[in-house]
Formats: structure tokens, sequence, C-alpha cells
């Protein structure tokens, strides 16, 4: 190990010869290829961080509603009477809930379709 | 994210912060920092030009993917350095090579001076041409090693946390590949006599 010169401050001739190595050309499309690559590889991590988000509210919110509906009818938290509806009152609040959702629908996709035209 | 002082300016971290609050067009930065010293090695490793351009493009998607978890622990020139090498080293070893194998007693017979006298009687693209054809004549990861340490011009504490191995490992495994390319380069010299 006496003979093995890892000091880089004095003179080697492996260490002249490697300084006169030059170094490689890059093919010419290697920068644009790399931030293609890594552009795409952003916007599908950025998706998949979307899909996590929203996956995890609707957990949250399922999670929520449980709750609520165990506190309210099994444990009568808070403590309350609640009356029954008649059939014929139930269709018409199904049929304005229908509605509603139907909307919301049709305004989540006009406005899907406006902005990918925008 | 906090405030960046004018000294962090242009430097890697300030980059990778930028990244990785969302400007991936500062990887660009790191890319022609980078960029052209990793494919050199890369090549210089696995000596074919289609898989080094795709083992380069490999690395810094690892870089990239990996940014977010890296802490700063060392470096981010020998955090990518590491990357580079695993990579190239993974590849190289997943295709079967035949290496040249050197007596121990030629090894030792054979001195820095004695070389030195020998090329010095070369041209100096002659001396650069045999030291690539000697290099190509060495293991993958011994060729890693060797052109990190010269070419590269990373310290022994630096090639330890590039490669995994430990600084004492670094220096004998460097002492043996030095005196491998001398045995190679007199070889050389000695050839090219008989063929005058």
């Amino acid at each position: 190990m006496s003979k093995m010169n890892i000091n880089k401050e004095q003179p080697d001739l492996l260490g002249d010869l490697f300084k006169r190595m030059p170094e490689e050309e890059l093919p010419a499309s290697f920068r644009s290829n790399v931030m293609r690559q890594i552009m795409l590889e952003s916007a599908k991590a950025k998706k998949r961080n979307e899909r996590f988000s929203l996956l995890a509210t609707i957990l949250a919110s399922l999670v929520m509603i449980s709750l609520a509906v165990v506190a309210f009818i099994y444990m009568e938290i808070p403590k309350m009477a609640v009356c029954t509806i008649s059939t014929s009152a139930l269709t018409f609040y199904l049929y304005i809930g229908a509605i509603t959702l139907i909307l919301l629908f049709a305004d989540y996709k006009l406005r899907d379709l406006f902005r990918k035209k925008g | 994210m906090r405030p960046l002082s004018t000294m962090e300016l242009y430097t890697d971290t300030y980059y990778i912060q930028r990244i990785q609050a969302g400007d991936m067009a500062c990887f660009a930065c790191l890319l022609d920092k980078y960029s052209r010293p990793i494919h050199s090695l890369i090549l210089k490793v696995v000596r074919s030009r289609e898989d080094a351009e795709e083992l380069a493009q490999d690395t810094f998607m690892k870089v990239f993917k990996g940014l977010s978890s890296f802490k700063g622990d060392c470096s981010f020139s020998t955090w990518i350095y590491r990357i580079a090498y695993n990579t190239a080293i993974s590849s190289v070893r997943k295709k079967r090579h035949e290496f040249l194998t050197i007596e121990e007693a030629t090894l030792e017979n054979v001195s820095e001076e004695e070389v030195a006298n020998l090329l010095g009687q070369t041209e100096v693209a002659e001396q650069t041409q045999r030291l690539e054809t000697a290099l190509g004549q060495l293991p993958p990861d011994e060729r890693a090693l060797i052109l990190l340490f010269y070419w590269q011009e990373k310290s022994i504490e630096e090639l330890a946390s590039i490669t995994g191995l430990t600084a004492s490992n670094i220096k004998v495994k460097l002492h043996r590949i030095r005196k491998k390319l001398f045995a190679l380069l007199k070889r050389m010299d000695h050839e090219q006599d008989e063929h005058k």
C-alpha cells in the first residue's frame, strides 16, 4: 500500500493519463428525451396523487356517514324522534333528488368539455 | 419552503428544492450539469453507446423518482454517481463477460517508473489510446472504480459512499487496479515491439 498514490496532489502517471482522456459527447436528443420522460412521469404522479386524494375523501366521507348512522340509529344520539315519511311523499323526494343529481352530473360534464375546448 | 439566501442560488440544493416544490423544468439544470459526466462514465463502464444512452436515461429517471426521498446525507453529486454506478454495474452483471486474469507475480514485477519510461517513448494520443484499451480489459466494477477516482476525481470517502465499500477496501482495490493497468500497459508495449 505504501506505493499507492491516493494523494492527488503528488504527480501520478495514471492521473496525468486520465486527465487527458476526453469526455464522451452526449447524443443530441438525450436532453429532450429525458425531459419528456420527466414531464410524463410528473403528470402521472400528479394524476396518482389526485386519485389518491379523491379516494381518501370518499373513504373519509363513508366513515363519517357510517359513524353518523351508528350514532343516530343505534346509540340514539341526539335523542329525537323522526317522523316517518308517507310513501307518496317519498316518491316525490326521490324524484327531486334524482333530478338534482342528473343536473349536477350534466354540469360537471359540460364544464369538463368547456375546459378541454378552452 | 424556507426562503433561500443569495448564496444558495444555482446550487444543487436550490434546484432540488424547486423541483420538490413542483417546478419540474428545474430538472433540466441538473441534467445540464450532470448528464455529460454521468453518460461518459456509464459508456466507459458498459462499453456500448446504445446501452449507455439507455442507462444514463434510467439513471436520471431514478434520480427524479427518488428526489423526494433524498435527505442530503451525502452531496447530490455523490448520490447521483451512486445511482449511475449501481445502474451500470447491474446492467453489465446481467451480461456474462470474460476478463483477463493477470498472475500475482506479474503484478508485483511491474513498477510505475518502468511504465512511465515505456509510455514516455510514445505520443500523447497513443498513450490515451493504450489506456483506453487497458481499461477495456478490466472487469466493469474495477473500471468504474478507477474511472471515478482518476477521471471524475472523486475522493476515497466519496468512492466509499458511491460503492458502499469501506475506505480501506477502496484503497486496496485501487492499488491492485493500478498494478493491473501498469501490467497491461507494459504487456501492450511488448506486443507492439514484437509486431515491429
